[in-house]
């Protein structure tokens, strides 16, 4: 009697294949299945698209869909942060900064990740503007006042060009100043619920 | 060539029976890792998924994908619904580490996760679609079939008593895993070499000065010398491309898993990208040969005889039925060879 870390039995006879009705099924899952995922991660071109979405809504819907193009095909080439600026009804106005990963260390630095994949990675980017009310909602109701309520929330951020390699690469980096206000929103009292 | 070698082939790569222990070793780090990433999200879990969180659920319902299981969309919208969902994942995530259930613990830590990235696709990474994949393809393994509880209720269920190590079992959900690695690493580096900066050999210094991605900062003897930056950007094209091709030539397999290993620990170590790391790392177990854990075992199981000399003396009486399973059982759970199983008999 030996346990399952036991040199015996690692390998085993050409005899003991599964069934063949068993290996002729799953031949035929695997070769859909496997042009289905390469399908989803070939590069897009109008040949590959018209493939791909008859098959897309099958991946959808089993939880199969998957990209990879991590830092690609180009790195950003600036820093930033983002901020908002919330006015409120007596017109006073109040900042709030979105979690900075470059002011965070160890375990915070962790958890403001998911933090800063969707501030940084998606809110600021035109094609996420849909996810743009959402974040705005969300600061109204951080910034609850029932004496004078959040009227606007307008989402911004400061910016720095990361110099190319042949100017920058022995110099400290650049502070955060040049400002852009992306998305206004105006408050409504259904927001605040 | 002709069909029938071709037929000969197919079937050798996705069916010839082989051990189970990389699988297996594979599942207890993937639930690991689950539970790490549960402990992560905890505290902020209304934040990503609660009725009133960043994302509404109105906005998570336009995602361009539909789910055909989806929990959380489907139960009322409420933190009750949320916490249900987390605290059977979590449940799901320490039985499938413990190899409890395997299969089913697999299918709910899918599902789980696949309801979760619907609900919020705006915060989630590559680490996290791998982890969707990943508890996909072990729920169709045999990653039960070894270090694994289920294992030893195999000993007091079955009629028969089962002795010895787990039986091979087929490969092809191995397989799979292995092929969506090579995916993987294929796009990876097709994108890349796809864009100026990875081909210029400048996108190192780039990343090097994200601040929003900054672990520790690369010492300046890297960060300042371009020659070093840009030898580091293509040594990371040649190994993502070394990932899918050179992986399957068994003579370069343990230096591809080596560099991809020195690769992924130096972003870790560099970068925060919490989790992704691990996740890449821990599935190279798959491209070990069996025998070589095997050999890896014995070298620790050397090292536990050298600390506890004699080993301990369990007797047992192998004509009686019970007395056998519990030997059977206790050999199961005895991985580092630290009992001596004497027979009454």
């Amino acid at each position: 009697m030996q346990s399952d870390t036991t040199e015996s039995k690692v390998e085993m006879a050409d005899g003991e294949y599964p069934p063949l009705r068993f290996r002729v099924l799953m031949s035929v899952f695997l070769v859909i299945y496997l042009y289905c995922i390469t399908l989803t991660v070939c590069p897009s071109t109008a040949f590959r698209n018209a493939l791909y979405k008859p098959v897309y809504p099958f991946l959808s819907a089993f939880g199969f869909w998957q990209t990879w193009n991590v830092f690609a095909p180009d790195i950003r080439t600036d820093n930033f942060h983002l901020l908002a600026i919330v006015t409120f009804e007596n017109g006073t106005t109040g900042l709030w900064e979105f979690p900075r990963q470059d002011l965070l260390t160890g375990i915070e630095q962790m958890r403001a990740e998911r933090f800063r994949k969707w501030s940084n990675d998606r809110i600021r980017y035109h094609n996420y503007t849909f996810l743009q009310p959402d974040a705005a909602r969300y600061i109204a109701r951080l910034h609850r006042n029932d004496t004078s309520p959040p009227k606007t929330v307008e989402l911004a951020y400061f910016s720095a060009d990361i110099p190319p390699p042949e100017k920058g690469i022995n110099t400290p980096l650049p502070e955060h100043t040049k400002h852009k206000t992306f998305f206004v929103y105006a408050v409504q009292p259904e927001d605040l619920k | 060539m002709t069909l029938a070698s071709i037929w000969r082939a197919w079937n050798e790569f996705w069916f010839k029976p082989g051990s189970p222990l990389p699988m297996a070793l594979y599942r207890i780090m993937f639930g690991a890792i689950m539970l790490l990433h549960l402990a992560l999200l905890a505290p902020d879990l209304n934040l990503w998924y609660g009725p009133a969180g960043v994302v509404s659920i109105e906005t998570a319902r336009q995602w361009p994908f539909d789910v055909l299981i989806d929990p959380l969309m489907t139960m009322p919208p409420t933190e009750q619904s949320l916490n249900t969902l987390i605290v059977i994942f979590a449940i799901a995530a320490f039985t499938l580490t413990l190899g409890l259930f395997t299969r089913l613990s697999a299918i709910v830590v899918f599902i789980c996760l696949t309801s979760l990235h619907h609900r919020d696709w705006a915060m989630i990474n590559s680490g996290d679609i791998f982890m969707r994949l990943a508890a996909l393809y072990l729920s169709v393994s045999n990653a039960g079939r070894a270090l694994s509880v289920d294992r030893l209720i195999e000993v007091w269920t079955s009629k028969e008593l089962v002795t010895g190590p787990s039986p091979p079992v087929t490969m092809w959900a191995h397989r799979l895993m292995q092929f969506q690695l090579c995916i993987l690493y294929w796009q990876a580096f097709w994108t890349k070499v796809d864009g100026n900066t990875w081909v210029s050999g400048n996108a190192l210094y780039y990343v090097t000065r994200l601040e929003d991605l900054r672990r520790f900062s690369m010492p300046p003897p890297f960060t300042n010398n371009l020659i070093v930056l840009k030898l580091m950007t293509w040594s990371t094209l040649a190994i993502e491309f070394a990932l899918w091709t050179l992986i399957w030539v068994k003579e370069f397999r343990y230096w591809v898993l080596l560099a991809g290993l020195c690769l992924h620990l130096g972003i870790d170590l560099f970068m925060n990208l919490p989790l992704f790391e691990y996740l890449m790392v821990t599935v190279y177990v798959l491209w070990i040969d069996p025998k070589d854990l095997v050999t890896v075992m014995t070298w620790i199981r050397a090292i536990a005889h050298r600390i506890i000399k004699k080993p301990i003396k369990f007797n047992y009486d192998s004509a009686n039925n019970f007395s056998a399973r519990k030997a059977e059982t206790m050999k199961r759970l005895d991985i580092f060879r630290l009992l001596e199983f004497v027979d009454r008999v």
